[in-house]
Parts: C-alpha cells; structure tokens; sequence
C-alpha cells in the first residue's frame, strides 16, 4: 500500500445550521497524539477568526494500492457476506461485511444452502480468528468475542 | 465543552466490484489504538477479507474523529459561505490553501482582502509556519508563509437558504 499524508478537517456550525470544512494537509506519518496537538493549537487560532463553533474534527490516514484493478467480472459489491460477532461485554454485539462475497464459501449442502457461511472453512476460520484475536471492536470500543452467525446478504 | 473522542476509531476499506461499482468494509478499533498499529491491523485483516471477496481492495482510510459535546452557539449571522481563503507559500515554491468558513467581518479591509497585521490573523500565521509546525501542502512541501489572505463568498446551496424565505 502506499500511504498519503495524514489529514487534519476542522467541522465548523455557522448561525443557520450549515456545517463548513477547513482541511489541512499533515507534513508526515506522525503519531496521532502529536497531529490532535498540533490540531487544538490551530483550532484554537482559527476559532478566533470565524462567527462559527468547532464541532468535529477528524484526522485521516489514507493508503491506496501500487496498482488499480478491477474486481473479477462478475462480482456484485451488493453480494455481502456478514459476520456478526458476540463482543465481549454480554448483550454487545459486532458485524463485519464483506462485498462481493465469494460463493465458494458458503454452505453447499442442508437447509443454510447457498445462505449460510461455512465458518468450518479454513480461509473463513482464519478471517473469523483474526477478527476476534486483533484489535478490532465494536463501534463502542467492545472487543469482538466470539462468531456469532455468519451468512450472505445482499445489501443495497 | 471540549472535544471529546468517539470511542472507536475507523478503518474504511473501499472495494470495487466486476462492474466498477465500489463498495465499503467498516472496521472499529478502540480509539486509543496507534496508528502505526492501527495501520498494521489493516493490512492483515485486508489481506483476510481479499481472500473472502470478488473484489478488489482500492484502499483504506484510517480515521479518529473527535466530537464537541457542548458546543457554544455560533453567532447568529455568521454563514459558511462567506469564507476566508488563505493561500501559502511552501517551501518548494509552490502554494497551498484552506479556507475558514463565516470569516469574521472585523478582520477584513475595505476591499475583502483579510488584515495580515491583525494580532488574529498573525497568531494563526504563527501556528501554521511557526518553529515545530507540522502541517504542509498535499505534496508534502512545508508551508513557509502567507501568500495571501482574503474574503470569498461560495454560492448557497439549496439546503442553505433561509427556511423561512
């Protein structure tokens, strides 16, 4: 992957409701504490000069491939597979789809046919295992525990 | 008030499909997560999930994202289109903007060119190209100084426009 610079965009609210953006480019790859410093000082600076009030800020590390492709001919970004994950706080739970969704990976025999994920697959295992083992979460910071169901989906 | 960190950060990965149409794969991390390792997670669950998919990873975004939880009220008659554009040199002679939306109006000269002597404009000038500054154009050349400064109005969109016009 190649990596872009970090961005920094301040969310501004004007007196009628409408939100505007400043966006500032980030000279290197550094860490996020030292931009959201560097982030407070400009706000700051810039809050004196604006009838707006600061809502938002995001900073953004973008990365794209040496090489653009295209999906295998075929495919169907709406054809997800969806893992839904117990997560680690009881009642707490997570889900990670996948576009275009292999068929190869779903249930070929029984009634979850052609639906079902065959989470017994080793590529699919692998995926679940990482997703549970990694730093990923939920979206309120809850580790993902366990698979909970796994199936395709299509997600318009 | 303060800005107050969501609990997550974000990993968005964008795929394309057979027929060009992209698609999203969203993935939480605590946001005390760094991003050197943020960024390694990414490559090793992209990697899972591109085995699992027709598509084609196209890339991904990292993002943190803070909120204000109280914030103050703007001032009434201030609108994001009438911004103030800052324009700066960098060090590779080339330049670099941003804007900073409902510009104060008692920052302005007669003619809309915004006052580089004013202790505002010099204190935001001091931040971006001071001694330790971090921020820099798209291509990566530090920002130097500024070029110029001045009102610009954007046209309204729809959404806008007065509602009770």
């Amino acid at each position: 992957m190649l990596a872009a610079l970090p961005t920094l965009a301040l969310y501004w609210l004007d007196g009628s409701g409408s939100i505007g953006t400043t966006r500032i480019t980030i000279g290197s790859h550094v860490p996020v504490a030292t931009i959201d410093a560097a982030a407070a000082s400009f706000a700051a600076a810039a809050s004196a000069l604006t009838g707006c009030v600061l809502v938002r800020q995001e900073i953004t590390y973008r990365f794209v491939p040496a090489t653009a492709m295209m999906g295998e001919i075929g495919s169907d970004k709406f054809n997800c597979g969806v893992f839904v994950f117990d997560a680690a706080d009881a009642g707490e739970m997570g889900l990670i789809q996948v576009p275009a969704f292999k068929a190869e990976y779903l249930m070929s025999d029984g009634p979850g046919t052609g639906v079902l994920i065959n989470v017994a697959d080793t590529i699919v295992a692998d995926f679940i295992n990482l997703a549970i083992s990694g730093v990923y979460c939920n979206p309120f910071a809850v580790a993902l525990e366990e698979i909970n169901r796994a199936y395709r989906q299509s997600r318009v | 008030m303060a800005l107050v960190n969501t609990p997550t950060a974000q990993l968005d990965f964008t795929w394309k499909d057979g027929t060009g149409s992209t698609g999203h794969t969203l993935v939480h991390i605590p946001y005390g997560t760094l991003a050197a390792v943020a960024i390694t997670a990414a490559d090793v669950i992209s990697a899972a999930m591109a085995l699992l998919s027709d598509a084609v990873l196209q890339g991904y975004s990292l993002t943190y994202t803070k909120s204000e939880t109280e914030p103050a009220a703007p001032d009434a008659s201030s609108r994001i289109e009438e911004k103030g554009l800052f324009s700066w040199r960098t060090s590779n002679a080339r330049d670099t903007q941003f804007t900073i939306p409902a510009i104060k109006d008692t920052l302005l000269l007669p003619s809309g060119k915004i006052d580089p002597s004013d202790p505002l404009v010099i204190a935001l000038v001091a931040v971006v190209t001071g001694g330790g500054a971090i921020f820099a154009a798209a291509d990566g050349s530090d920002i130097t100084s500024l070029l110029k400064a001045y009102q610009r109005f954007n046209r309204s969109s729809r959404n806008q426009l007065p509602g009770d016009r």
